[in-house]
C-alpha cells in the first residue's frame, strides 16, 4: 500500500519534473525565458540585426547568424566580444556569462547596432 | 576656391547620372532602357554597376588620405565584390551567362569618364568629389535596381539576389551621405 502511495507519488513527481523540463525548454517556465536552454539566434538580415535587442540569462550564448549578402560583425562596443567576420551564412555562437547590458555593432556597417541584455 | 570645388564634386556627380539616366530616358533607343532588358541583361548590367564601384574604390585607395574616404572604398571593395560573387555563383547554378547590352556599355562609358576626371584630382578636391560621385552613383543604381530590374526580372533567385543587393546598396547609399556630410565643403 505505502509502496503503491510512493509509486503514485513517484509517478506524479516524474510528470512535474517532466512538465518542468518541458516548460524550461520552451521558455515558458513562469513567464521567464530560459535562455540556458533555449537557442537565442540574431539574425543580420537587411543590414539590421534581428532582434536589435534581447533580454537573456547569465550563461546564456547567443548565436549570429548573417543572413545577407555581404560580411558582417557583431563587435561589442566594449570589447567584450567580437564574431569576426561573417559571411553569407556564416554563424558564430558567444557565450554571455555575466550580467550587464553589451552594446554592438557591425564593425563594417556602424549604423548596424544592437544590445544584449544580461541578467 | 570653393565654387571650384562644388564645380568638381557636382559635375562628376552628373557624369555619373547622365550615364546612367540617359540610357534609361524615352528618347534612347528601347535597347538602352533598362526596363526592357531580359534576366541576363539584368545580371550583366547588375553585375557592371557593382564593378564599377569597386573600381572608384580602388581609385580612392590609391589618391585619398582621409581615412573616412579609405574606410568607404574598403567598404565598396568588400561588400560589392561579395555581391558580384553572389551574382556569379548564382549564374553557374543557373548555367547562364550574362549578356552584355548597350545599357551595360552606357554604365562602362559614363565611368570611364568620371574615373579620368577623379584621377586628375588630389587631396581635399579628390575626397569631396569621390564622395559626392558615390552618393549621387548609389542614389542612381538603386533607382534602377529599384524601379526597373526587380520589378520586370523574371527568375525567381535573380529577383530574390536583387533584392539583397538592393538592401546593399541602400546602406552605402546612407554611408555615402553621411560620409558627404562630413567632408563637407
Amino acid at each position: 500500500m505505502t509502496g503503491t502511495r510512493e509509486g503514485a507519488g513517484s509517478i506524479s513527481w516524474s510528470r512535474r519534473g517532466l512538465m518542468a523540463r518541458v516548460l524550461a525548454l520552451t521558455g515558458l517556465c513562469a513567464g521567464q525565458a530560459s535562455a540556458q536552454d533555449v537557442p537565442v539566434l540574431i539574425e543580420m538580415r537587411k543590414f539590421a540585426f534581428v532582434p536589435a535587442e534581447i533580454a537573456i540569462r547569465a550563461g546564456a550564448t547567443v548565436t549570429f547568424v548573417n543572413l545577407d549578402l555581404v560580411p558582417h560583425t557583431a563587435s561589442a562596443t566594449n570589447d567584450s566580444f567580437d564574431t569576426g567576420t561573417l559571411r553569407r551564412n556564416e554563424r558564430k555562437a558567444v557565450s554571455f556569462p555575466a550580467p550587464g547590458a553589451f552594446s554592438y555593432v557591425c564593425r563594417f556597417h556602424p549604423h548596424m547596432t544592437g544590445v544584449v541584455r544580461v541578467t | 576656391m570653393t565654387n571650384r570645388k562644388t564645380s568638381h564634386a557636382s559635375g562628376f556627380a552628373a557624369v555619373a547620372l547622365a550615364a546612367i539616366i540617359s540610357a534609361g530616358c524615352a528618347a534612347t533607343s528601347k535597347a538602352q532602357d533598362p526596363a526592357a532588358l531580359n534576366d541576363l541583361e539584368i545580371a550583366h548590367a547588375a553585375y557592371v554597376a557593382g564593378d564599377i564601384d569597386i573600381r572608384n574604390a580602388h581609385l580612392a585607395l590609391a589618391l585619398s588620405d582621409n581615412p573616412q574616404v579609405r574606410d568607404f572604398a574598403q567598404l565598396m571593395l568588400t561588400d560589392h565584390q561579395a555581391v558580384n560573387d553572389a551574382a556569379l555563383a548564382l549564374l553557374a547554378k543557373l548555367g547562364a551567362d550574362p549578356q552584355d547590352n548597350p545599357f551595360s556599355q552606357s554604365l562602362l562609358s559614363g565611368a570611364r569618364k568620371t574615373w579620368g576626371d577623379l584621377a586628375r584630382l588630389s587631396g581635399h578636391d579628390f575626397d569631396k568629389s569621390y564622395a559626392a560621385n558615390e552618393l549621387a552613383y548609389h542614389q542612381t543604381v538603386n533607382s534602377v535596381v529599384g524601379d526597373a530590374f526587380i520589378p520586370h526580372v523574371e527568375n525567381a533567385e535573380l529577383k530574390d539576389l536583387l533584392g539583397s543587393a538592393l538592401a546593399t546598396f541602400q546602406a552605402h547609399e546612407q554611408h555615402a551621405a553621411q560620409m558627404v556630410e562630413a567632408i563637407g565643403q
